[in-house]
């Protein structure tokens, strides 16, 4: 049947519809390395995931109105009125948060297994560029509820730029703002770009790095050079095919991640706040969880400090493939790489829970500990309670 | 022990720092011990409303003639309850002369509705939630069927308020559930603004404020209540699915794991 369709299609396009059914069964029939387990499920988790937002998303903009004076009541709207609204909108607002958690896995298991070497090298790229469209979503798309929150962390978040970035980030910022001061303008402005630039983007750099890993499968543990001398083949003879074992094991994460997304959605939503009020700012005011690391770094660095750290970051991260040259893959043989992740993990989690922490009033066996906005803990007298609290 | 010293010297030279309060407050109370027994605790007895300044006569006078001296402007009880007690509350008074209590206010049968019939004389209560509950409802029953007079304006009011404080904690409930609850937000303030109308509930009882307010408030309350109440079950629905969804795909995620791991190496 299939086969008759694509032979129908083929006589009349001229495309070569066989080839590209080819180009996927090469992939399943193939051999994957033995150690080729549940890691490498996740591409297929995060695809999950954004077919998720892309279906939720879908559904969110028959009613979704992007100006700042209906706005937030269209978000209510949805949530209140809509038949399943509350859903949809929280499995959005999952959606957003679980594909970050699950790329950042993505890509330490790719840097783990030094997936990022030759041939695999511009897939890596590639994905870093996913990753980065991935951040961009989240950052367009916080400010779309146009509550209290998203408005004053999206101008933090644009101020940032503006501060840190020079003469350019000057000029970025009042792209992304359109303008002095975040508006309607960037309501519409990041609505565009959350709509319609990053889903392009996602889905060009995703096809772009298939491409790309398509003809090398899965990497292998061995060196780069082996690989290049025996051939793929020789290097896996060890393993089974794709299809069905990892195949089946791709499609229970799926089947796992979207019970995650569900469950969340439904046991842990995300409240939505107060509609944005631009002259009174929320007492405490933090960005994502992933962009905590960077927001607290700004508390302790001027900021174009922290925006030259993290723009040389990203950069090294992405450029990895073409500074790490040595052959090898094996953990092991890459001390010296592995020591600077370790290091780079340790600060980024440090920084991430001190910027949770920072502002906010905890009890430790019994005492009570405000934490400052550097994280500094200051045991808490009764008589010195801050009556404003966190939000 | 040099500074008990300081203290007993103040003693005897000074007695009277330690019995004259005393004094003031129990003069009365050594004959009247019911009715101060009553009034402490009181309203009026926290407010700092004495004996005098109802009664009058000498509060502090050792003797029981010289305490109720009609010089004094001693009364030991009143004939109209409405002109004495609104002496002070002027403006509830007003509010109380034109409603239907007023109207059912009997001289003859000695105070049929009027100050004290809910206040009482002594234990002076504050007037909460509660209060009005219970006072109204003994002769305006809540159901129906026991009903010995109609509908009050506090009932109303009462019902309206622990109406509102559910939808409170209900609309708390639902901003925790992710949903907005905006269309809540905007009914609860609406019904504040109602229900701020409604000044000193228990005397400004007019059988038209009764109907507007009754109008404007019960229809807004009932409306958000089932609104609240539909977002609860659709909520609710949801979440009993999942259980089941989780149970059926986990098993069918087994069945697929142990189906592919049968296949033969080569």
């Amino acid at each position: 049947m299939f086969r008759k369709f694509a032979a129908a299609i083929e006589r009349r396009s001229g495309l070569n519809i066989s080839g590209l059914w080819g180009a996927f069964a090469t992939n399943f029939n193939r051999k994957a390395p033995p150690h080729a387990g549940w890691s490498f499920t996740l591409g297929w988790a995060i695809g999950a995931v954004f077919m998720a937002l892309c279906l939720s998303g879908f559904l969110l903009l028959f009613y979704y109105r992007p100006t700042p004076k209906e706005a937030y009541n269209s978000v209510a709207y949805i949530t209140d009125n809509v038949h399943l609204g509350w859903l949809v909108l929280q499995a959005h607002r999952w959606g957003s948060h679980l594909i970050v958690a699950l790329f950042l896995l993505f890509v330490a298991r790719d840097f783990w297994l030094a997936a990022y070497k030759f041939p695999r090298d511009w897939a890596w790229c590639f994905s870093i560029l996913l990753f980065g469209t991935v951040l961009g979503f989240g950052f367009v798309g916080r400010i779309l509820p146009w509550d209290q929150h998203a408005f004053h962390a999206t101008t933090i978040a644009t101020e940032i730029i503006r501060q840190g970035g020079g003469p350019p980030g000057a000029w970025l910022c009042k792209l992304l703002r359109g303008g002095e001061l975040v508006s309607g303008e960037t309501l519409t402005r990041f609505y565009v770009l959350h709509i319609l630039f990053f889903p392009g983007a996602f889905i060009g750099c995703f096809v772009l790095r298939w491409l790309f890993t398509r003809p090398h499968g899965i990497s292998p543990k061995t060196s780069v050079d082996e690989e290049q001398e025996k051939g793929y083949e020789a290097v896996t003879s060890e393993g089974r095919p794709a299809f069905p074992r990892l195949f089946s094991k791709q499609w229970v994460a799926v089947i796992v991640v979207l019970l995650i997304l569900l469950t969340g959605s439904i046991l842990g939503p995300i409240p939505i706040g107060e509609k944005a009020d631009p002259i009174s700012v929320p007492d405490l005011l933090k960005p994502e969880w992933y962009f905590l690391p960077l927001h607290q770094l700004t508390k302790y660095y001027d900021v174009w400090i922290c925006v030259v750290i993290s723009v040389l970051v990203s950069a090294l991260v992405l450029t990895l493939p073409f500074i790490d040259r040595s052959p090898n893959r094996q953990p092991g043989k890459r001390k010296k790489w592995m020591a600077a992740a370790g290091v780079f993990l340790f600060i980024t989690l440090l920084l991430g829970v001190l910027g949770h922490l920072s502002g906010r009033e905890r009890t430790y066996f019994g005492t009570k500990v405000k934490f400052t906005m550097t994280g500094v803990p200051v045991k808490m007298t009764d008589d010195s309670q801050d009556t404003r609290g966190p939000r | 022990m040099k500074w008990m010293y300081f203290p007993i010297c103040a003693l005897i030279l000074f007695p009277e720092a330690l019995t004259a309060e005393w004094k003031a407050k129990t003069e009365c109370e050594s004959c009247h011990d019911a009715e101060f027994k009553a009034y402490a605790g009181s309203e009026h007895h926290l407010g700092q409303t004495s004996c005098h300044d109802c009664h009058g006569g000498n509060s502090e006078a050792a003797k029981k003639a010289d305490a109720h001296l009609e010089d004094d402007g001693f009364q030991g009880s009143f004939d109209d309850h409405v002109i004495h007690c609104g002496k002070c509350h002027e403006g509830i008074r007003m509010h109380y002369q034109r409603s239907p209590h007023f109207e059912k206010f009997d001289q003859e049968v000695f105070d049929l509705l009027s100050c004290t019939t809910c206040h009482k004389y002594h234990q002076v209560e504050k007037t909460t939630d509660s209060w009005f509950k219970t006072n109204c409802e003994r002769c305006h029953r809540s159901d129906p069927k026991e009903m010995l007079v109609g509908t009050t304006f506090n009932q109303i009011a009462v019902r309206n308020k622990m109406k509102m404080q559910t939808m409170i904690d209900d609309r708390e409930w639902l901003l925790s559930r992710g949903f907005a609850a905006a269309s809540e937000g905007k009914q609860l303030d609406l019904l504040k603004t109602v229900l701020k109308q409604i000044g000193p509930v228990s005397h400004a009882i007019n059988k038209e404020d009764v109907k507007k307010i009754d109008g404007e408030a019960k229809p807004l309350v009932d409306r958000t209540l089932l609104q609240i109440e539909s977002k609860k079950q659709s909520y609710s629905r949801v979440k009993s699915i999942l259980l089941p969804v989780w149970v059926m795909l986990i098993l069918f995620s087994i069945v697929l794991l142990r189906a592919s791991g049968r296949v033969p190496k080569e």
